[in-house]
């Protein structure tokens, strides 16, 4: 056979990305025609790169052949090495965050019957929220990529990573590209951005979407509050439809657009005020004012400000409050018993009631040090060294037991006096005091048997006795004569200990002098 | 104001440290006698010294006696049992600058302590 018709037997079948190179033997070539020589010159030809790999395969072909010299023969003589596509920039987030962000994925799934029973559904949070300086994650450039090269030894060029950039927000990137939270908040995250809210805005309603919410700064609630769930913000809630027995704990303020209807379970606490449409049936503590526009029905709340909410109807339950008291109404048609106690700031209240107490205790020790030190000291002739240094320690209880009175007295009276500064008796009622309404005022407890309608003052005078302003004809009359008042035993009298106290200070001020 | 306290009864040091601390007084360093206190006084140089009379190893006057023969002016107050007038004459001769008679009250301690400082201070 001529060289021409060997060459049309013998062919080299290239891929279509150039990274495989096969040699295709048709039947009719004898064992002496297929020499490496000629099979070389057959890659040349084609401009592949041969290597030692390639004359391997050379040389295994040509076993082949001469093994099955009729049959069509296909085998690969040469590959390439692809390119390796560089990676596009984005965000790596760190551990934590990224821990945060799968567990709220997974929570999103729905949850086996095993983990029905054993997770708690209202703990699981869907925000990543993070604190101030907190690192979130880095910056990562894009990656070159790797060249690859096709049979004919030419360079197949990689793809670039692609840089992508990150629209941060309420972030600071540092040099390294560490990205840090300049603020607490909730971490928004998309492909090309990353912000941190400060204020977490809720768009539905607090429930096993969201879980319950605890969040450093303020929280705003578009629709309401389900049963169960506990909202905590560092700063304000604001709530814009119904809290169901819900738990809010704000920093500042709590207000509700509509109301919170808790069934005895749900509770409010703040530290600054809260204000409310209505409130019903709910354990509230208010660190500074109440301002409820009509209704505060069978709840307990205890406000250490004034209660300011002079169209509001108080029905029921037990109200404390510190400073000036401003209602509606108190009590109902129905003669619902409701409770009512100004000038009251149960904490500091708590507080005097605790130190007071000790008092009787350090002064009863007070007492036994000076009678044995009486008793030694009379009972002793001249002292023998020992003797003496028993006395100065003796000396040295007594006075330690001495300064401790006067020191719990000091609290005391200083417990007191901000009592004093923190409390004011004032009550004013627009329309209408109901029946089987009772007021409490230091010690005094007032029962109304009979309606006494507004607008109305009820202060203290100067003696204690509660007497009561007729706002529209400014008659001033004893609350006595429209209602029962008595004095309770069971009413801390912190004016008589604040007195005490005074006197102790003074005795031992001019016992010092 | 650095002091140092030098009485072989931990309870009286003790006591002597507690008043010092109501008066404002951190800095106090203690000795259990005399030769225990010579070797820490170099290393502390205490403003005021408050030295027991009987203590074992060496006693207070012993050690009153050898301190002020290196320095004159530091104060020191006996606080002792030892009353007869013939000790207080001895001790304020040996160069202690007030007298203590156990048994002292706390707020007798704070007036010596401060009468001394006072008077120290006015004569510098």
């Amino acid at each position: 056979m001529n060289e021409d018709e060997l060459r049309k037997l013998v062919t080299v079948q290239i891929s279509s990305d150039h990274l495989l190179a096969e040699l295709l033997i048709a039947p009719g070539v004898t064992h002496s025609e297929l020499t490496e020589v000629f099979l070389q010159s057959i890659l040349d030809e084609r401009s592949i790169q041969t290597s030692i790999q390639s004359s391997t395969a050379i040389k295994e072909v040509i076993e082949s052949h001469a093994e099955n010299p009729d049959k069509p023969l296909k085998a690969t003589v040469a590959t390439g090495t692809p390119a390796v596509d560089g990676i596009d920039g984005g965000i790596e987030l760190d551990e934590k965050v990224q821990a945060q962000l799968d567990q709220i994925n997974h929570n999103k799934k729905d949850a086996s019957e095993e983990d029905a029973e054993t997770i708690d559904f209202y703990s699981q949070s869907s925000f990543v929220i993070v604190t101030k300086g907190q690192l979130l994650g880095r910056i990562i450039p894009p990656a070159p990529g790797t060249d690859g090269t096709d049979v004919c030894g030419k360079s197949i060029p990689a793809k670039p990573g692609r840089a992508c950039p990150i629209a941060l927000e309420n972030c600071d990137l540092k040099q390294d590209q560490a990205i840090m939270a300049k603020s607490a908040g909730a971490l928004s995250l998309t492909k090309t951005s990353l912000r941190i809210d400060a204020i977490l805005e809720i768009s539905k309603y607090v429930d096993f979407s969201t879980g319950n919410v605890d969040f450093p700064g303020s929280v705003t609630i578009q629709k309401g509050v389900r049963d169960n769930f506990i909202v905590k913000a560092g700063e304000t809630i604001q709530v814009f439809g119904l809290v169901e027995a819900a738990t809010l704990c704000a920093a500042k303020d709590v207000i509700l657009s509509q109301g919170m209807a808790a069934k005895e379970k749900g509770s409010i606490t703040t530290g600054r005020n809260l204000e409310a449409k209505y409130i019903d049936n709910v354990e509230c503590q208010i660190q500074t004012n109440l301002c409820i526009q009509k209704e505060i029905n069978n709840c307990n709340p205890t406000v250490a400000g004034e209660i300011l909410s002079s169209t509001c109807r108080l029905i029921g339950g037990e109200t404390r409050v510190a400073g000036t008291c401003e209602l509606g109404q108190i009590g109902s048609d129905a003669g619902t018993p409701t409770f009512l106690h100004i000038g009251c700031h149960p904490e500091l209240e708590t507080l005097i009631e605790q130190a007071h107490s000790l008092y009787p205790l350090v002064l009863a020790q007070a007492n036994h040090a000076q009678t044995e030190l009486a008793q030694l000291t009379a009972a002793m002739g001249k002292l023998t060294p020992t003797q003496a240094e028993r006395l100065t320690e003796l000396q040295f209880e007594l006075s330690e037991h001495q300064n401790r009175v006067n020191e719990v007295a000091k609290a005391v009276a200083l417990l007191c006096e901000l009592h004093q500064s923190k409390t004011h008796i004032e009550l004013r009622v627009t329309k209408k005091i109901y029946p089987r309404v009772e007021l409490c005022m230091n010690t005094v407890r007032v029962t109304f048997k009979e309606s006494v309608p507004g607008p109305l003052c009820i202060q203290l005078r100067d003696n204690g006795k509660p007497e009561i302003l007729d706002v529209a004809s400014g008659n001033t009359q004893l609350l006595s004569e429209v209602a029962s008042v008595a004095t309770d035993p069971d009413l801390p009298d912190l004016k008589a200990i604040h007195q005490e106290c005074l006197i102790l200070d003074k005795n031992k001020q001019s016992e010092a002098a | 104001m650095k002091i140092m306290l030098i009485d072989d009864s931990k309870t009286m040091r003790n006591i002597q440290k507690a008043v010092l601390k109501q008066l404002g007084h951190t800095e106090i360093e203690e000795a259990c006698d005399g030769q225990d206190a010579m070797s820490k006084v170099g290393a502390f140089a205490p403003d005021l010294l408050l030295v027991d009379w009987n203590m074992p190893i060496m006693d207070g006057i012993t050690f009153v006696r050898t301190f002020r023969k290196t320095n004159k002016t530091t104060p020191m107050i006996m606080v002792t049992t030892e009353s007869e007038k013939a000790r207080v004459i001895e001790a304020i001769k040996a160069g202690v600058n007030n007298y203590i008679v156990k048994p002292f009250t706390p707020d007798l301690l704070c007036q010596r302590i401060n009468e001394t400082m006072q008077k120290i201070s006015s004569a510098t």
